[in-house]
């Protein structure tokens, strides 16, 4: 084999694929316009004009506070009250600057008012506190009486009404944790193993398990990542995640479409004056992929720089592909292993250019849904993150935002040998059917 | 106008008679259209596994943290205790568990994989140490990033707050009323049963009801994916007409055309109509798939109109870019960018009401917003037609400005 001549081949197809205009719309604006559009749909650098705390805000939610509330211990009490001012800010001209109050836009309505307004898509939840709310957890009772705050919530908008009814249980289940201790200290007097001067102390029971329920909880959780990412709750930035995925997967488009040339040129007849040079068929197809190759780390490196640059202008407070430089550059370099072998295969599978095209666009699109390229496969649970894995977006992906966020090559191992492996079964079938082609 | 049908039936029948057309312009938008509305659907089947990693003994507050989270997890999730691998369901995987081996490991390896979504690890002397007062951390071990299972720690802090609201009330009672010593057990004992007995009553339940009147609606993600991957699909389609007519000069085929007995109008109108009854096939499969997943469109009348008006818009979207374009490559690389950036942008892939104020804004100039809010109001709000008309009016100026530019500059050699 003439590596001069491979070298050469090889060079003038990245000339040729990087002085096409067109191709760099596909190979590095759309992916760009990608990444930043979905960066910043979900990045938390876009509440609040930068830095908040939550990628959701401003759900619009009515307080409906028909309580009626109850005597408790000589005093007016009333539960609904409570609730309603914690989340509806006392000036909502001037919120409290806090995590709730980012999220959620509570104002009070009538019941009316608030159905109305989620039936039409103007709110997103009405929280509707029943009548009898205090009075059903008046510890002068003998046992807390059943009731229900109802969560009425636009079928439009899950994933934000979700929130507001997680929001509720836990002011409700914190509240509701002081009334129930007085209760079970009551049953306590009631059975005789206490004290009746106890429930002088009912007020301080309560108030002492709504503190500690709060600030020391007995039981808490330690959340760790098994992968080394950070959970979704801490500093978790969405661009770690959508820049990869958006550069791979239009890695695989030109690794087909150039993989794919070949057949093209087959079509016009160059390759064929090539093959009636003073050039092995080897040297011919090396220098073809070998183009192919170059041209998918050079996208891949464009696309690198530019997301590294641009994503902290946009505000985004991390470093989109990490610290670790040796572990990047080996990750590029075998994601681009992967999809050169990928796109041999299907320019080998294919008869004509046409046919490379429509097989190339649905098996990279479909490769790029089912590799989690545009949204988050881990809400359909694991049965379809499995099938995520036979894809080279999701193992390159993987590798990228795991190294970004951990720094750490040996978390990426696994992945780096599974491209090299799709690589190889890839390539190689797809160098059996090319070989074919040529001897035609 | 016998023209028009025949060149526009003819541009029909070349697109279907090509098997591969059929991938992307069903099978691809089918797929894509399941899999968003599965991964957009609150969930109302099963999810996954939570994986428990406990000392071989559990002691009573193990045994009551499991139960709990098994009720709460209800059909969604399904519990695994890794310590009775023998006496858990077959769809925790368990089968050919060793006893004797590192369930801690095992279960991090389990959620590596993805066999399990989360791990949670109850250390030795749970109970004592709880009782005790000391503060007993949970390890809580599951996916990082995006895949980190936000739905599941939800069950888990339901939980939670039931067994600390019980300890709690169990230690404070205790200290309030101060025992004698060899009572002091005792009747920590009994608050703890009480408490956690009112807990179990449930007295403050929390109902959630949706606009749309159904405790479960399996339509909610599909609502959303059907008509943003049919809106997105059309689009793509409907932008390869500038390829088209690229492609058909460069082959001579247009100019061919041009020496039937046609007017320039009847050529352009047919490449035209054939384009936009492609777009309203590929519409109407969308639409199939989501009334088979359950979506109730509505208002018939209106979804119809919307359909038809929304690929008019993008129909002249697709003639005026053809103008704009020199080379097949070109059209090619343009049609995909302006696809792919005006889809996500116009809501195609989530709703915008989950993005910023700002993006919701910009999505406005996209075609696909304006469809995607008529549906919207026709599918989760009871809208008719005559709800949706600022939509339908906007798509028609979309779809008056593009052919205006289009025509104006379109070159037939």
């Amino acid at each position: 084999m003439d590596f001069r001549k491979l070298l050469t081949i090889a060079l003038k197809d990245v000339r040729v694929l990087f002085s096409d205009r067109n191709l760099l719309l596909t190979m590095i604006a759309a992916p760009l316009a990608l990444t930043f559009i979905i960066g910043a749909a979900f990045s938390k650098f876009t509440v609040g004009g930068g830095g908040g705390d939550v990628p959701i805000e401003n759900i619009g939610v009515a307080v409906v506070n028909e309580d009626q509330g109850a005597t408790v211990f000589l005093q007016k009490l009333n539960y609904g009250d409570i609730i309603t001012n914690i989340l509806v800010p006392a000036d909502p001209a001037n919120p409290p600057n806090d995590t709730l109050h980012k999220l959620i836009k509570a104002q009070k309505l009538t019941r009316d008012e608030a159905i109305n307004q989620v039936k039409a898509g103007k709110l997103t939840a009405a929280i509707l506190i029943p009548a009898d709310f205090s009075a059903s957890l008046d510890p002068n009772k003998d046992k807390p009486a059943q009731t229900q705050i109802t969560v009425y919530r636009d079928t439009a908008s899950p994933i934000s009404a979700s929130i507001v009814s997680s929001v509720v249980r836990g002011i409700v289940n914190n509240l509701t944790s002081g009334s129930i201790a007085i209760f079970a200290a009551k049953d306590q007097v009631s059975a005789g193993k206490a004290n009746p001067a106890l429930l002088i102390q009912s007020q301080k029971i309560a108030q002492t398990v709504n503190d500690q329920l709060q600030k020391s909880p007995p039981i808490t959780l330690s959340e760790r990542s098994v992968t080394g990412q950070k959970p979704v709750g801490s500093s978790f930035d969405p661009l770690q995640y959508f820049a990869p995925a958006m550069a791979i997967f239009f890695l695989t488009f030109t690794m087909a479409g150039s993989a794919g040339g070949i057949i093209e040129e087959g079509d016009h007849g160059t390759l064929q004056r090539m093959l009636s040079s003073p050039t092995t068929q080897a040297t011919i197809l090396g220098g073809k992929l070998g183009g192919t190759y170059i041209s998918g780390v050079l996208q891949i490196t464009i696309l690198l720089i530019a997301t590294a640059l641009l994503a902290p202008l946009m505000g985004s407070p991390n470093s989109v592909w990490g610290t670790n430089i040796l572990g990047v550059a080996l990750v590029t370099l075998c994601a681009v292993a992967a999809a050169t072998g990928l796109g041999t295969l299907i320019a080998g599978l294919a008869r004509t250019a046409q046919q490379a095209d429509t097989i190339s666009s649905a098996v990279l699109i479909l490769s790029g849904v089912v590799g989690g390229a545009f949204f988050n496969l881990a809400a359909l649970g694991p049965a379809f993150q499995s099938v995520s894995k036979i894809t080279l977006n999701y193992w390159a992906t993987n590798a990228y935002s795991t190294l970004a966020q951990t720094g750490d090559l040996g978390a990426v191992l696994p992945n780096l040998i599974i491209l090299l492996g799709m690589f190889v079964v890839y390539f190689g079938i797809g160098l059996m059917f090319f070989n074919r082609r040529l001897k035609l | 106008m016998n023209g028009i049908f025949n060149i526009a039936l003819n541009d029909l029948k070349t697109v279907l008679r090509d098997r591969g057309s059929a991938l992307t312009l069903f099978i691809v938008p089918i797929i894509m259209t399941v899999f968003l509305g599965l991964a957009t659907t609150a969930g109302s089947s099963e999810a996954g596994t939570i994986d428990i990693v406990r000392p071989a003994q559990a002691d009573a507050l193990t045994t009551q943290f499991i139960s709990l989270l098994r009720a709460e997890g209800g059909v969604q999730f399904t519990v695994c205790d890794l310590a009775d691998a023998a006496a858990q369901p077959a769809s925790c995987g368990l089968s050919d568990l060793k006893a004797s081996g590192d369930l801690r490991a095992l279960a991090e390896d389990r959620v590596k994989n993805t066999s399990t979504l989360v791990a949670i690890v109850i250390p030795a002397n749970f109970a004592a140490d709880a009782q005790a007062g000391k503060s007993v951390p949970l390890d809580y071990v599951g996916q990082g990033g995006l895949n980190a299972p936000q739905v599941v720690r939800q069950k888990v802090d339901a939980v939670l707050t039931r067994l600390n609201g019980s300890l709690l009330a169990a230690r404070t009672v205790t200290d309030q009323a101060a025992p004698a010593a060899d009572q002091r057990q005792t009747l920590y004992d009994a608050t703890y049963q009480s408490a956690t007995a009112i807990w179990t009553s449930n007295p403050v339940q929390l109902i959630e009801q949706t606009s749309t009147g159904d405790t479960v609606n399996p339509g909610t993600g599909f609502g959303q994916s059907a008509p943003g991957m049919g809106a997105m699909f059309v689009m793509i389609n409907a932008l390869g007409l500038s390829t088209l007519f690229i492609t058909e000069r460069e082959t001579w085929t247009m100019q061919r055309l041009m020496m039937l007995p046609l007017a320039r109008w009847q050529i352009l109108g047919g490449k035209l109509l054939g384009r936009y009854l492609l777009g309203l096939i590929t519409f109407g499969v969308m639409l199939i798939v989501g009334t088979l997943f359950g979506v109730k469109w509505g208002d018939w009348p209106g979804t119809i109109l919307t359909v038809l008006v929304y690929t008019l818009a993008v129909t002249a979207m697709a003639l005026a870019l053809s103008t704009l374009v020199r080379s097949a490559g070109q059209a090619r690389g343009i049609a995909l960018l302006v696809s792919l950036t005006l889809a996500p942008l116009g809501g195609a892939w989530w709703p915008l009401g989950i993005v910023p104020r700002w993006m919701q804004t910009l999505g406005r100039i996209s075609p696909i917003a304006w469809l995607q809010d008529a549906f919207t109001k026709m599918i989760f709000y009871g809208g008719h037609l005559v709800d949706i008309l600022p939509q339908v009016g906007v798509l028609l100026l979309f779809a008056l400005v593009f052919f205006a530019f289009g025509v104006s500059r379109f070159r037939y050699e």
